[in-house]
């Protein structure tokens, strides 16, 4: 039974899926808010059910779970969840609301959890395409729009490039340790002083593979362009759990079957970091449109996560970790307050739109400027956190050009956060936004409350990702 | 002269090479683009065939069978997004899709 | 818990105060005087008492005889504490903080019209960040406060500031953000490196005294603290932000800024970037002290050809800290009495300046020295008060100022004669300039009949009491001296046993 067991979870989400697919398809009338309703109490029956279910490794090594996998799930399913919420005003509004929505991104959840659990590279093939497919749709959902379907298309073609570098690197991989068992990829690569040629061709395409989906720079085109051109519920959605997700899986591959090369891969994934922390702090400057501004933020973000995996270590995995969680819930709030940016049912986009908030509704202007203060990494918010948490790794594995870079972009960046609040603050005018709903409110609400108050409380979040750092690192004590 | 691994490799190497440069290099349609991404998976369908055969193992020929449909999958949903984009702007010029500049 | 409450208090009435303006514009700044007032009530017992004992008996820091004690755990897993530790010197600079804080709320009382609630709680949480930097001992913690500061005092600047305002506030922001982020850098190394030789990874103030790093790390360690406290100091050549952010600041700002932000960098110096690093700091005291030097030039030249009264007296201060500088790192106990004192004279000086100037601003609409003058025969009581604390700023015998340049002299003359007979000759164009800025404000022939008001009685009794304390710190600062006295044992002898190399000690 321990099979069923650990499967219970994903078994149960799938079959979930399917039910709310077919009664979307086979019911008359339009179930598309009930349906929303549903995926969010799955995911919420979900992260239970994940708790219950035990560690394991079943079906010879395809499929994994342990704290690691718990801790990045959970982030996932919040994720997801917060994204379903904020989601339901914004496709009102703009006309997009039919049932595929909630279904496909319960589907694309489905791909992300094998992803964080695939023990093999054919389960995180699949984990990865099926979550791929399901976003590429999502990212063209308003079919009448021509910026969402263009934003489709171009995310469909990188992301297809991507994962077929993916494949060809898994397959040089394959080809040159013998397996797609990930312990068994380790065991091959251990004790070769130098990799062969090929191996590390793999590695590098694998890591690119996956560099796409995190937009790490400099594979990060596709990031403003999506994030501005797709309807901004999606836009949230993909800022969050396929991130985590997609980190989640680089952690477990680069630190687990990838180990005994971390010499040959550590200085490219630095590279990565550094230049994702640049690019997300000079391309940010200058953007008028607060999603664009997002993309490259988010991009920058990610180059500081990529800072815990260049580290390599236990405290590396506990930061990034840390990060991610702080990050998807600052991100939440902040898209919360992007999607409650409209004017008579009509999105908008442009920051100089938010002139004259404060004075007008103080409360938003103060969430949305917590959330860039956040962002920026300013003390006592929650970013700042983790920040140092990324900092302190990078600083334990003598990365000091890398956490130099690091602190320089960091004021490069709280330069156009600052300007967000600024326009909110300083500049008349007046927004004049649509009401917001309920869903909106509790979320940026609860992100704002968890932002602020995490100074108070930090030992849970630290003592968590603990435990699902060693997870990762069997060999070290806790 | 008889056929190894090595040239396997080559052949899929240079397909990849011809994908990402169709890619990258063609400025004219989407399908062209489509058909660059079908030959990326088909390079690695190679390697997998040709290092399952040489290490003896079906683990490469199993991915194999995994990727064709998965790759199937793909393209539906490729061209269903073309077509959607073919509705809203009348065109799939590679050049007409700079609606945002990145 | 006293200390938690010193804390508590200014953040609790900063939460009071911001949403009070919507009942009456009065009520913050009366919540802001009550929070003040208490805050004062709970620090100024502290040394009276079983306090005075402890002040009496100086003993080495390990042993814990502090003032008062706070310790609370936080992050355990990374090893950092709220760890709040009361000792003489912080005292001193607490009470600085608390007392000057007050003022600037008296200021603001009528200059500031506009949303006074969000005001008072930048006001109070501004304050609140710096007693917790004077109070933290563990090094994440005294970081962390040292950047909550920041975020309040870029409000003030950008929201209630003048023409320029935005532009100084993003200015002061990045640059104090930049530089705290490097010393977060050289804070996380230092942990680490004593973690390497101990292995407990600790942020704790007094655990990491030990670890003292030697060598070219230890010197790069340092220079991320030094860094952070010279562009907060501010010395030339990081002094950049000060001028701008000054004169677009609101005078509760400047005076809060001038009076306390600045101080703590000399708090930073001698607590942590000197004793943490002895052999480190000893190296680079040639560097410093001439950067000190520089700075008291750099800073009395550039005042003297100021036309903005609010741009000279910025100028000014990076003057008189430049003193602070080389009298810290002459590492010379009498230097450091001296530093302690310029810093609260200065803190007391340049704060009732800024409130002169920003009274003659309030009546002139103008900070231009050419537009003013012949002010005496209009405003005698503002143009005499005016007069006498520029004169205390100068360093006239007698008053605060005067002391603390004097006693940081001689302590730097026994280490190095020639830099403190480049200092001395640094107050030339310090009088140069104060006197040329009396004599165009205050003296001559008045531009026009101004139809202004002179100053009433508020503004008179302010600065009667600040008068009254720089008069106070000059003719008796013996009382200041044995406060701080245990303090600078404290820090000043480790200094002296690991740092002074052998080759010395022989001669």
């Amino acid at each position: 039974m321990t099979i069923f067991d650990t499967m219970l979870p994903i078994l149960f989400l799938a079959l979930a899926a399917m039910i709310m697919l077919m009664s979307g398809v086979f019911s008359r009338r339009d179930h598309s808010f009930a349906i929303t309703g549903a995926a969010i109490v799955l995911f919420a029956i979900t992260a239970r059910l994940m708790f219950a279910a035990p560690d394991g490794t079943i079906f010879h090594g395809l499929f994994i779970t342990n704290d690691f996998t718990r801790f990045a799930d959970l982030l996932v399913l919040m994720g997801a969840a917060g994204a379903l919420s904020l989601s339901v005003a914004f496709n009102q509004r703009t006309g997009i609301t039919r049932f595929e929505y909630p279904v496909l991104i319960v589907f694309a959840v489905i791909g992300m959890v094998v992803l964080i659990s695939a023990g093999d590279l054919l389960t995180l093939y699949l984990g990865f395409e099926l979550m791929s497919l399901a976003l590429y749709v999502l990212a063209a959902f308003a079919r009448y729009n021509l910026r969402s379907s263009e934003a489709g298309l171009k995310y469909f073609i990188l992301g297809a490039l991507s994962s077929g570098i993916l494949l060809y690197g898994i397959s040089l991989v394959y080809g040159f340790s013998g397996t797609t068992e990930f312990t068994g990829i380790a065991r091959a690569f251990t004790g070769s002083a130098s990799a062969s040629l090929g191996s590390t061709i793999g590695i590098v395409f694998v890591l690119v593979g996956l560099g796409f989906k995190i937009s790490a720079a400099p594979f990060h085109m596709w990031t403003p362009d999506v994030y501005e051109g797709a309807p901004s519920s999606v836009t949230a959605f993909f800022a969050t759990a396929p991130k985590v997700a997609v980190f989640a899986l680089l952690l477990r591959v680069m630190l687990g079957p990838f180990a005994p090369l971390f010499a040959q891969w550590q200085d490219l994934v630095q590279i990565l970091a550094a230049a994702s922390m640049i690019i997300g702090a000079l391309g940010a400057i200058g953007q008028s449109n607060i999603k664009r501004l997002m993309a490259y933020s988010s991009i920058g973000h990610m180059g500081y996560a990529l800072m815990g995996l260049a580290a390599g270590s236990l405290i590396g995995v506990r930061a990034t970790l840390i990060y991610l969680a702080i990050y998807v819930v600052m991100s939440l709030g902040t898209f919360g307050c992007i999607i409650a940016m409209s004017r008579k049912g009509r999105p908008v986009e442009r920051i100089a739109d938010l002139a004259g908030m404060a004075s007008e509704d103080g409360r938003y202007a103060l969430v949305l400027a917590i959330m860039m203060w956040s962002m920026a990494g300013i003390p006592p918010l929650s970013g700042f956190f983790g920040k140092f948490y990324v900092f302190a790794a990078a600083i334990d594995a003598h990365l000091n050009v890398l956490a130099v870079i690091g602190i320089i972009t960091s004021v490069i960046a709280a330069f156009y956060y600052l300007r967000v609040i600024k326009v909110m603050y300083f500049d008349a005018g007046s927004p004049g936004f649509d009401k917001r709903t309920a869903g909106i409110n509790l979320v940026i609400g609860v992100s704002a409350i968890a932002t602020v108050l995490f100074v108070f409380y930090p030992s849970p979040l630290s003592t968590v990702s603990s435990l699902a750092a060693h997870a990762l690192f069997p060999s070290q004590g806790f | 002269m008889s056929i190894g691994l090595a040239h396997y490799l080559v052949v899929a190497g240079l397909l990849l090479i011809i994908g990402i440069f169709g890619i990258f290099l063609n400025r004219k349609n989407v399908i062209v683009i489509m058909m660059s991404i079908e030959l990326i998976l088909l390079a690695a369908n190679i390697n997998f065939v040709a290092f399952s055969a040489a290490l003896h193992d079906m683990m490469g020929q199993v991915f194999t069978m995994f990727v064709l449909s998965v790759a199937a999958a793909e393209a539906a949903i490729g061209l269903a997004i073309v077509v959607v984009y073919f509705r809203n702007r009348g065109s799939i010029e590679v050049e007409d899709v700079t609606l945002m500049k990145g | 818990m006293i200390l938690a409450w010193l804390l508590i208090i200014p953040l609790l009435g900063g939460l009071l105060a911001w949403p009070a303006d919507r009942i009456t514009p009065m009520l913050p700044r009366a919540i802001s005087l009550a929070t003040l007032l208490l805050e004062l009530g709970l620090i100024l017992p502290l040394v009276h008492g079983s306090g005075a004992a402890i002040l009496s008996a100086p003993s080495p820091i390990t042993s814990g005889r502090w003032l008062a004690t706070f310790d609370a755990s936080w992050i355990p897993t990374l090893g950092i504490s709220i760890r709040l530790d009361l000792d003489g010197l912080s005292w001193l600079l607490i009470v600085l903080t608390t007392i000057i804080g007050l003022f600037a709320v008296i200021v603001s009382w009528r200059e500031i019209d506009h949303s006074t609630g969000f005001f008072h709680a930048n006001l109070l949480w501004s304050l609140a960040g710096s007693i917790g930097v004077f109070l933290a001992l563990d090094l994440f913690l005294f970081f962390f406060f040292w950047e909550v500061m920041l975020v309040p005092m870029y409000f003030i600047i950008a929201i209630w500031g003048h023409e320029h305002r935005r532009r100084a506030a993003i200015k002061f922001f990045l640059f104090t953000q930049g530089s705290g982020l490097l010393m977060l850098l050289s804070i996380l190394a230092l942990a680490f490196l004593h973690q390497r030789q101990t292995g407990v990874l600790t942020f704790d103030y007094v655990t990491l005294l030990a670890s003292q790093p030697t060598g070219r790390l230890g010197t790069l360690i340092m220079l991320g603290f030094f860094i952070a406290f010279l562009v907060k100091l501010p010395s030339f050549p990081v002094h950049i932000w000060l001028p701008d952010t000054h004169t677009e600041a609101p005078t509760a700002g400047s005076v809060i800024l001038a009076s306390i932000l600045l101080k703590t960098a000399g708090y930073g110096l001698m607590r942590f970037a000197v004793p943490l690093f002895t052999a480190a700091a000893h190296h680079i005291a040639p560097i410093a002290m001439a950067l000190g030097t520089i700075s008291i030039f750099y800073g009395a030249i550039l005042a003297y050809g100021q036309s903005d009264l609010k741009k000279l007296v910025a100028y000014s201060s990076i003057s008189h800290m430049g003193f602070v500088l080389i009298g810290i790192y002459s590492f010379n106990a009498l230097a450091w009495q001296g530093a302690v004192i310029l810093m609260i004279a200065h803190g007391v000086s340049t704060g009732a300046l800024f409130i002169t100037v920003g009274s003659i601003q309030h009546r002139l609409h103008t900070r231009d020295l050419t537009r003013m003058g012949g002010l005496w025969t209009d405003l005698p009581r503002l143009s005499s008060f005016g007069t006498f604390f520029v004169v205390a700023s100068m360093g006239l015998p007698g008053l605060g100022n005067f002391v603390g340049e004097f006693l940081i002299l001689r302590g730097v003359y026994a280490v190095s004669p020639t830099i403190a007979i480049l200092a001395a000759i640094g107050l030339i164009p310090a009088a140069l300039y104060s006197l040329i800025a009396i004599q165009r404000a205050f003296h001559g022939e008045a531009n026009a009949k101004r139809g202004t008001h002179d100053f009433g009685t508020r503004e008179t009794a302010m600065m009667l009491a600040l008068g009254a304390a720089v008069i106070w710190l000059g003719i008796d600062p013996q009382p200041v001296l044995k406060i701080a006295a245990p303090s600078i044992a404290v820090l000043l002898p480790i200094t002296h046993a690991a740092a002074i190399p052998a080759t010395r000690r022989g001669t």
